[in-house]
């Protein structure tokens, strides 16, 4: 990870990476894509969205999916989504009891117009495991 | 104190239902449609987006601020939170299938989106979307949300 990481989105960044195969290796939490780089996910917690080092509590989380191809990274998107959505999910430290998503995966802008960016919002409820 | 001459509009205009008849009620909203809709309803919601316009440019970064000029800034991140402004006639937008009233805050300077969803160099403020949520239409029913 290239900048200091809060407990939520290493759970976030497991569950994607376990239960969603394609993702695997290509989750981190700094917005830092270069056109041809294929898949890359990028989890971060909203500012003010909550405490980045608790185990316990809700927090609001941006997933940006990154990609060269429009359709592709569609498909990548809502395929995280529905997996993350109305489930409850085991992590090493964590576990899920709720996953909501505030807004759907739409385009943001990027500074290259050649790379596709889709965010979108989320709210996690946890608790410690064990 | 005898109630023998009092006629209760009740009992004369009581309906009989007939065995295994059941209550078909349908209550009319038009009307409450139409309040949703009225300008009553925007000048509301037109002062809640104020509230939230004045909150995202409080959260906005100010960088670059002018040496000895007390609060005054300069550059391209104080033009963006000087920019929040409130669209009155954004139309309307549908709510679990009726038309309700939709007035934006909306932010046209450049690098406004840099500043809300972040970008390489740039970490994501999300500025606007924390101020809508103080109102509460960010916290969706995850349970608790921002805070």
């Amino acid at each position: 990870m290239t900048q200091p990481f809060g407990s939520i989105q290493r759970a976030v960044q497991e569950v994607i990476e376990t239960k969603y195969p394609a993702a695997s290796g290509k989750v981190g939490g700094a917005l830092n894509y270069t056109a041809g780089q294929g898949l890359y996910v990028c989890v971060m917690l909203v500012p003010g969205g909550g405490a980045e080092t608790e185990t316990n509590g809700s927090w609001t989380v941006d997933i940006d999916v990154f990609g060269d191809n429009y359709l592709t990274t569609l498909d990548h998107a809502n395929a995280i989504s529905a997996m993350l959505v109305g489930k409850y999910h085991k992590t090493s430290i964590m576990l899920i009891d709720r996953v909501f998503q505030n807004v759907a995966p739409a385009p943001a802008p990027w500074e290259d117009d050649n790379v596709t960016r889709l965010s979108a919002t989320y709210v996690f409820t946890s608790r410690r495991k064990g | 104190m005898s109630d023998a001459g009092i006629v209760f509009p009740d009992r004369r205009t009581r309906i009989r239902f007939k065995p295994g008849e059941r209550v078909r009620y349908v209550e009319n909203r038009r009307s409450f449609g139409a309040f949703m809709r009225s300008d009553q309803m925007r000048d509301v919601t037109e002062r809640a987006a104020g509230h939230i316009a004045v909150r995202a440019a409080a959260l906005s970064p100010k960088q670059q601020k002018k040496r000895g000029d007390g609060d005054k800034t300069t550059g391209w991140h104080a033009r963006v939170a000087k920019g929040y402004r409130v669209r009155r006639n954004a139309g309307l937008m549908m709510v679990g299938g009726n038309a309700r009233v939709k007035v934006e805050v909306v932010n046209n300077v450049e690098g406004s989106a840099l500043i809300e969803f972040g970008g390489r160099g740039q970490p994501r403020v999300r500025a606007l979307g924390h101020a809508g949520g103080e109102v509460g239409e960010f916290k969706g029913k995850g349970g608790g949300g921002l805070r």
